[in-house]
Order: C-alpha cells, then sequence, then structure tokens
C-alpha cells in the first residue's frame, strides 16, 4: 500500500510575505504532486515563488512568509496542521532538504563527522557515517575533516548523504549545483541518479536551469509569479511548450549557432591590445625550497586582437580569473611579461589621474559592486571624471551618452536611481557604462551574467557583442559556461590548473575540441551544446 | 602546532620590546628619577651613605647599554628593585601581594560579564524582536555609559556604607590572609561581591551587544537553517550551531578584556580600597615611586601579551579554520 500514497502533494498551496500594505502573495494556489521514486523538476526564475515551496514543505518559512492556504502532505503526513514538535518528528523521516550555496551548508566549526550523527541520533538510520560517505562517493577516511577541508562539490555530497541518512521518501534539491562547476555538477547528478534507483525515493529538483531538468527529470513544472504555468512530462515538454513563458524561457538558454560560418577577422600586423609571454602568478611559497605552493596561472602566453571577444573558459580555481585581474592591474604577476595596449598595466594604487586605463573590469556580483549608498549617476558621474582627458564641462553629456550605449534609456529616469532600485541585468549595464567610461581598449568580463536571470543573459552578451560592433573594444569574456562562450566569442581559450589547454575559434573548439579536459567540460553541459543530435539521448548511469 | 609556534614567537618578541621600551623611557626623560632622588638627599648625607643609596635604587655609571643588561638579566630573575615607597621592601614582593587579589576580581569580573552577557545577548538574538530583546540593549547601555567611579562610588555608597550588606573595603576582614578554609573562602567572597558586581554591571552592555549582533549573523546562516530542517531539537540548534560560531568573536574580545584587568578595575579598586595592583599603583604614583611603577607597568603590559597569546590558543581550538592558515 504505501507505494500508492504520494511522495509530496501539494493542494492550493498559498504563501505570502508580510508587508507595510498587507501580505504579498509569493505562492498562489499551486497544487503538484509527486509519486515515489519520480524525479520532478520545479523550473523558474528569481523571484517565481519556487524556493518559497521548497521551504514550505518541511515548514522552515521564517517570518516574515506565511502559509495562508492549501494542504502540503509529505507521504501522506499532513505538514501544515501537525504541531511544531511533529513537524519536528516528520523533518529528514519524511522528507529531507539540499541548500543552494555548498559552502555554506555546513557547519564551519563542526567536523563532517559530528554533522552525519547528528541526525542519525535522532534513530531511524540504517547506516553509519562512514557508510554514508561511501554511498556519496567520499573516502570515508575524510569524516574528521572540516567543511573548509571539502572541496564545494565534496561539501554538497555530504549534504546529499545527510539528507539521505534517515531514507526520507523526497529529498529536495534547491539549486543544489548553481555555485558549482558543470562538471563537478554532472557528478553530482550521476550520484543521485544512482542513489535514487537504489533507494526509491523521490526528488524534487528546483532550478533555473531547463537544459538541466531535460537530463535529469521524470517530469517538468514551470512556475512564474507564485503560478505553475505548465507542467508535463520531460519527453513531451521537450517537443512541445504550451505556455508562452516556458518557450521564452528555454529560447533564453543561449545556443551556439553552428549554422553561419564565422567571419575570420583580418588579423594583419595589427598590434595584439593584450599580449602576455611565459606570465605566472604563484602564491605561497615554500620556506625551504622557495617553490610556490601555488601556481594559479602557469606560464601564459596569450594574445589578444583589437575589437576580438575571446572567452577564457574552465572551472572556479582554474586561475582564469587571477589572469583578468592581473591584466586589469588589479594584481601583479609573479614573473612574465604582460602588455596591454603596448604597456605594462599600472597597479591600481599606483595609478594616477593622467594614467590611460587600457583594461577595465565589469565584475561578477552586480549586488556588491555598486555601493548602495550612490545614485546611479553618481557611480558613472566618478567614472567619467576620473578617466583621463575628460573634459570637466561635459561630464553629464559622457553621462547620458553611456547610459544611452548601454540601453538605459531614458537616462534622465536613471541617474538619481540607487542600485537596489534597478534589476540585476540593469545593474550590469550600468556596470558596463561605468567600465566604458575611461574608453577603454578592452573590457574583462568576469562571468558578467552568471548572476543573473536566464532570460536577461542573453540580453547582456548581445550587449557587450554589440559594444565591441559599435567601439571597436575588445573583450576577454572569463566564464565556466562553455555554452555562453561559444554564443558570444570569436576565439575560445580553455583554462586548466593555471595552465592554457587549448585555444582556437570558439565553434572549432566546441565541435573538435583536441584537449581531454575540453572534451569533458562540453560533454558536462546540460542539454548539450545545442548540436543537432541525431543520436538518441544520453542516458545517465 | 605551527601556527601556534608563530604566534608565541611573536608574543616572545613583542614582550622583548615591551621591557626594552620599559627600560629606556624613564632613562630618556631629563632629569632621571632616581637619580633625582638621590639629588634631593645629597646635601644631607656623607659620600658613603650616598653611595650606599646608589646601589640600593641600582643607579651606576655604567653605559647605558650595561645596564640594559643588568636590568634584563634581573627581570629574567624576577628582580625590580627595591621601593621607594615602603623601602627597603623589595617591589617583587609588593608585586607579589597584590598580584593574587588583581587576579582574583579581575578574572572573576571578566568571566562573569563574558557568561553573562554572552547568555544575554545569544537570548536576545534567539528571541528576537521579543521583550527582552527590546528591552535589555538600552538598559545595559544605558548602566554601561556611567562613569566606572561613579558607579562604583553609587554602589559604595548605599551597598556597604548606607545598608551594611557587604564590608566597607580590603579583601578579608581579619589583618592576615584568611586560611584556605570554607569559612576563609566565604570571607573572600564576601569581599569580592561588591567591587566585582561593579565592574560585571559596567561592562556587560558590550558583551551582550556583541554576541546578540554576532547571533543575528549566524542564524541567517544556511547551516542553520540546515540545522533546523534536519529535525535537530531548538536547543541543540542553539547552543550546538547557533551560540558555539556566534561565540568567536566574544573570545577575541575576551583576550583583550583579560589583558585590560589590571589597568581596567584601578578605579574599583580604588574605591573599594581592595589591595590589588591597581590599589599599588595609586600609591606608587602619589609616593613617587618609580621602581615600582616600572614594574607595575611592565606586569600590565605582559598580562595583555599573555592573555591575547591564551586566546589566540584557544581559538585555534575553537575555530578549525585557523589552523588551516585561513579566518584569522
Amino acid at each position: 500500500m504505501p507505494d500508492l500514497v504520494p511522495a509530496l502533494e501539494i493542494t492550493n498551496l498559498s504563501v505570502g510575505y508580510a508587508t507595510e500594505d498587507g501580505i504579498r502573495t509569493a505562492v498562489d494556489k499551486v497544487s503538484f504532486s509527486i509519486a515515489p521514486g519520480e524525479f520532478m523538476g520545479l523550473a523558474g526564475e528569481s523571484g517565481c515563488g519556487k524556493s518559497t515551496i521548497a521551504q514550505s514543505i518541511l515548514r522552515l518559512l521564517r517570518a516574515p512568509g506565511v502559509i495562508t492556504g492549501g494542504e502540503i502532505r509529505v507521504a501522506g503526513h499532513d505538514m501544515l496542521t501537525a504541531n511544531s514538535d511533529r513537524v519536528r518528528e516528520l523533518r529528514w523521516h519524511t522528507a529531507s532538504i539540499v541548500l543552494q550555496n555548498a559552502l555554506t551548508s555546513l557547519n564551519p566549526v563542526k567536523r563532517i563527522s559530528a554533522q552525519l550523527k547528528e541526525v542519525l541520533e535522532r534513530g531511524g538510520g540504517i547506516k553509519t557515517p562512514a557508510e554514508l560517505l561511501e554511498m556519496v562517493d567520499i573516502d570515508p577516511s575524510r569524516l574528521s575533516a572540516f567543511p573548509h577541508e571539502l572541496s564545494g562539490g565534496q561539501r554538497q555530497r555530504v549534504v546529499i548523504a545527510m539528507a539521505l541518512a534517515l531514507s526520507p521518501q523526497l529529498i529536495i534539491l534547491d539549486e543544489p549545483t548553481t555555485a558549482l562547476d558543470v562538471i563537478v555538477q554532472q557528478e553530482i547528478f550521476v550520484t543521485v541518479k544512482a542513489l535514487q534507483k537504489r533507494m526509491g525515493f523521490a526528488v524534487l529538483l528546483i532550478t533555473h536551469d531547463l537544459p538541466l531538468l531535460f537530463d535529469v527529470a521524470d517530469r517538468i513544472a514551470v512556475m512564474k509569479d507564485g503560478k505553475i504555468v505548465e507542467a508535463a512530462d520531460t519527453a513531451t515538454f521537450r517537443k512541445h511548450q504550451e505556455h508562452p513563458y516556458s518557450k521564452a524561457l528555454l529560447s533564453a538558454t543561449p545556443k551556439v549557432d553552428f549554422t553561419t560560418i564565422q567571419p575570420v577577422a583580418e588579423r594583419g600586423p595589427v598590434p595584439p591590445v593584450l599580449e602576455t609571454h611565459h606570465l605566472v602568478k604563484s602564491y605561497g611559497r615554500n620556506p625551504f625550497t622557495g617553490s610556490a605552493v601555488l601556481r594559479a596561472v602557469d606560464d601564459m602566453s596569450f594574445r589578444l586582437a583589437p575589437s576580438e571577444i575571446v572567452a577564457l573558459v574552465g572551472a572556479s580555481g582554474s586561475g582564469k580569473s587571477t589572469f583578468g585581474r592581473i591584466v586589469t592591474g588589479l594584481i601583479r604577476p609573479t614573473s612574465g611579461d604582460i602588455l596591454v595596449d603596448g604597456h605594462t598595466p599600472v597597479p591600481v594604487s599606483r595609478r594616477r589621474p593622467g594614467t590611460p586605463r587600457a583594461a577595465q573590469m565589469v565584475f561578477q556580483d552586480v549586488y556588491g559592486s555598486l555601493n548602495p549608498l550612490h545614485t546611479i549617476g553618481h557611480h558613472l558621474r566618478r567614472a567619467v571624471i576620473s578617466a583621463p582627458g575628460t573634459d570637466k564641462r561635459d561630464v553629464e553629456a559622457r553621462v547620458a551618452a553611456l547610459l544611452t550605449e548601454v540601453g538605459l534609456t531614458p537616462t534622465e529616469s536613471y541617474l538619481d536611481r540607487r542600485p537596489h532600485e534597478l534589476s540585476g541585468g540593469q545593474r550590469q549595464r550600468v556596470g558596463l557604462a561605468r567600465a566604458l567610461a575611461a574608453s577603454p581598449k578592452l573590457l574583462v568580463a568576469d562571468e558578467p551574467v552568471s548572476m543573473l536571470d536566464v532570460s536577461i543573459r542573453r540580453d547582456i552578451l548581445n550587449l557587450i557583442a554589440r559594444l565591441r560592433d559599435e567601439q571597436g573594444v575588445a573583450v576577454l569574456y572569463i566564464t565556466h559556461d562553455v555554452v555562453s562562450a561559444g554564443y558570444i566569442a570569436d576565439r575560445i581559450a580553455v583554462m586548466h590548473r593555471g595552465k592554457l589547454v587549448e585555444e582556437g575559434s570558439a565553434k572549432a573548439v566546441l565541435k573538435n575540441p583536441q584537449h581531454d579536459y575540453t572534451r569533458r567540460l562540453i560533454a558536462a553541459v546540460p542539454g548539450g551544446l545545442g548540436l543537432p543530435t541525431d543520436q538518441p539521448e544520453v542516458a545517465l548511469p | 602546532m605551527l601556527y601556534i609556534a608563530k604566534r608565541l614567537a611573536f608574543y616572545v618578541l613583542a614582550a622583548f620590546v615591551a621591557i626594552t621600551v620599559n627600560f629606556f623611557l624613564p632613562r630618556l626623560t631629563p632629569g632621571d628619577p632616581a637619580s633625582t632622588i638621590v639629588a634631593t638627599y645629597s646635601t644631607t648625607l656623607n659620600e658613603e651613605s650616598l653611595a650606599a643609596l646608589r646601589q640600593a635604587y641600582g643607579l651606576t655609571d655604567d653605559p647605558l647599554f650595561q645596564q640594559y643588561l643588568t636590568y634584563l638579566g634581573n627581570i629574567l630573575r624576577g628582580d625590580f628593585g627595591r621601593s621607594l615607597s615602603n623601602f627597603p621592601a623589595q617591589v617583587s614582593d609588593i608585586i607579589a601581594a597584590g598580584i593574587g587579589w588583581s587576579v582574583l576580581l579581575g578574572l572573576t569580573s571578566v568571566l562573569l560579564s563574558f557568561v553573562i552577557g554572552s547568555a544575554l545577548g545569544a537570548l536576545a538574538a534567539w528571541r528576537r524582536g521579543g521583550i527582552f530583546d527590546r528591552f535589555a540593549p538600552p538598559v545595559l547601555l544605558f548602566l554601561g555609559s556611567f562613569p566606572y567611579f561613579f558607579l562604583a562610588l553609587l554602589l559604595f555608597y548605599i551597598f556597604c556604607f548606607k545598608l551594611k550588606w557587604f564590608p566597607m573595603g580590603n579583601a578579608y576582614s581579619s589583618v592576615n590572609p584568611p586560611p584556605f578554609t570554607l569559612s576563609g573562602i566565604g570571607d573572600v567572597l564576601y569581599h569580592l561581591i561588591a567591587p566585582a558586581f561593579t565592574v560585571v554591571l559596567v561592562s556587560l552592555g558590550p558583551w551582550t551587544l556583541n554576541m546578540r549582533n554576532a547571533m543575528i549573523g549566524v542564524l541567517s546562516e544556511d547551516y542553520l537553517t540546515l540545522a533546523e530542517a534536519k529535525g535537530l531539537k531548538p536547543r541543540r540548534v542553539l547552543f550546538s550551531h547557533a551560540v558555539r560560531t556566534a561565540l568567536l568573536p566574544n573570545i577575541t574580545a575576551l583576550g583583550a578584556a583579560i589583558g585590560g584587568v589590571f589597568s581596567g578595575q584601578l578605579l574599583t579598586e580604588i574605591v573599594f580600597t581592595y589591595p590589588g595592583l591597581g590599589y599599588s599603583l595609586m600609591r606608587a604614583v602619589s609616593a613617587v615611586d618609580y621602581p615600582l611603577m616600572q614594574a607595575l607597568f611592565l606586569i600590565i603590559t605582559l598580562s595583555v601579551l599573555a592573555a591575547n597569546f591564551l586566546v589566540d590558543t584557544l581559538y585555534v581550538l575553537l575555530d578549525p579554520r585557523v589552523r588551516a592558515g585561513q579566518g584569522a
């Protein structure tokens, strides 16, 4: 009989957030259910209410969130009417959750073993901590490790092991791999799918990444503004999307267009805008041998022509961001030569008002890179005034021109706004305008879209491409995402452990990767690169 | 372990610098204190007595560097010279008599305010926005904004003088230190209550507020959500996860607080005539007793260093991130 009870049954669930003007609805009469052993995907953009649902299931919602109506049953147990002691009993026995940020979900000052034991002490567990670790392919000798001694992927595996400790009927994965690299993401989902096959739990995977759901989910539901707009089998959904929003979400994911032939830019005797010779940046020095503990950038020789977009692709820790920071003069190399527009970059601390800024940085964190206290106008005016060779009389005109260039019009309406009044995409546009203020020859864009919602990523990438076309600025696009790299870049350079392992025209690298690491990187992309696939869907083991 | 060794080396170096400064500073000022004192006697005493006096004060005509080496050697042997105001008592004896009481009063009051303050702060954050959270911080800040000596005098007047609940001074009732028996310890504690309570009352505010703020930060962390989601009992989430982590910044502050014990409770010791180092320092200053002052300054400096080293070591045990050389 137990198999007939759905692992999760949500009926007309409404959740709101209390504000000064009453309750603002975040989840609006949502109903869905998950059969035992089913893998369901819930897709949507930030603010659509998908994480609110995840928290409501375990009754983890904190004030000002309030559940205003509906019913949630986990494996037949009513979660909403039970008192808090009962809810605590049910948590982890019936359903468990894996949170988004692998780096912060474990208590930094307690050993892994202690944090696993804590759960097992509640009773009902069938395994020891060592067996749990083994289950998720982590060496049991790591039990006495502290979280910071494990990689992000390993930490998320530990949390998954923890989530399975009391053999719940449902595990909720709330964007579990957003902070991780694609290869790590793929490995984790292979593990989850294998465990699911063996143990038979149901999964609710919450994500913004539709292609990922195509690879792993049995059924997909799409959420928008607190409502489920469409739900269907993965196979059906993949072929045909009913709701226009589902279509929009899917088409927003950049695809590599292999049909058009890439014009090969004339590379005559033009001097490159960026050129490095045997560039090395090492950290830490062994006091006895004098050898470096870590070589973040290891012997990089690299050229970037004017008006060229080159994507520097690699996993986190591959040294790609370090390279970007050397180029912009934020840090200095240990050895080797670097020329940006024919000059060695001047360290930021020694920069004088007149120094030309050939390379400018566009940051990843659109929330942290604009001081929240100042208006957009203030940010841009400062950038314009500090740029060399600015005529102090037409600062306003220059600011307006910059805003127009990045598509923030009418410009007057943005000048007096502060960063929190803008969306993530608009903020990144401001970031681009600020970088352009000094009329750089080269933009270093370090993961400029990874914190943005899927639907606006392509707009920002298109904007970067347009700026290149109109202003002739070269772009070093640093990313872990080969798909977006293939979408925007002329050339792709792949970095692995500080070394440049492959370099070539974007489409050639993607179509016909030479290095083993590049192949793994491409194979790990959920949903593939958008290449016409004649072979059947790659089934995960 | 390497981390602790590195810290130890740092503190030994710092202590050495402190001793050196402590030696040279008085000697660099024009009219060095000891010779001034000798000079006042120079008309009334004969050569022989003056020489004896010079020797007693440790005044020689040796080159400065040689004096410095002698000074270092003396300090290593625990010889700080003779007190001027209690001549011919050894400075080290005077300090030995006072240091125990200072440490007792200091540690008791600092540890009490640390424990009580952290507990109050944790409680305020755990029930954030509750009645306690709304009233405790402002009240504690109000108490903390009193000048130290004013509160001490006020409490002394009310509880010791008017109500006579507590003794009017000293650390024990009899002339000699009490025996180590139950009644003896009781007598010492009885004398300790009023001055310790004063220090606790004044210093409670920052402990509470810092703990509250650290807790609020920790409570919004993912691992706390996860701990709650795991179905742990609220008490366990509070103590094993939230307090355990939020306490770390307060422990850093504890080092500074313990180090500041001797200087911080000076006025309390004076008001309650508690026979600790602060009281000795006041007497040394008013009697222009330079050897005693110099030794006391050194003790204060060294105790700050020692306390910080202890806390650094403790931190290694409590925060594994420091062990890897990150954090910190």
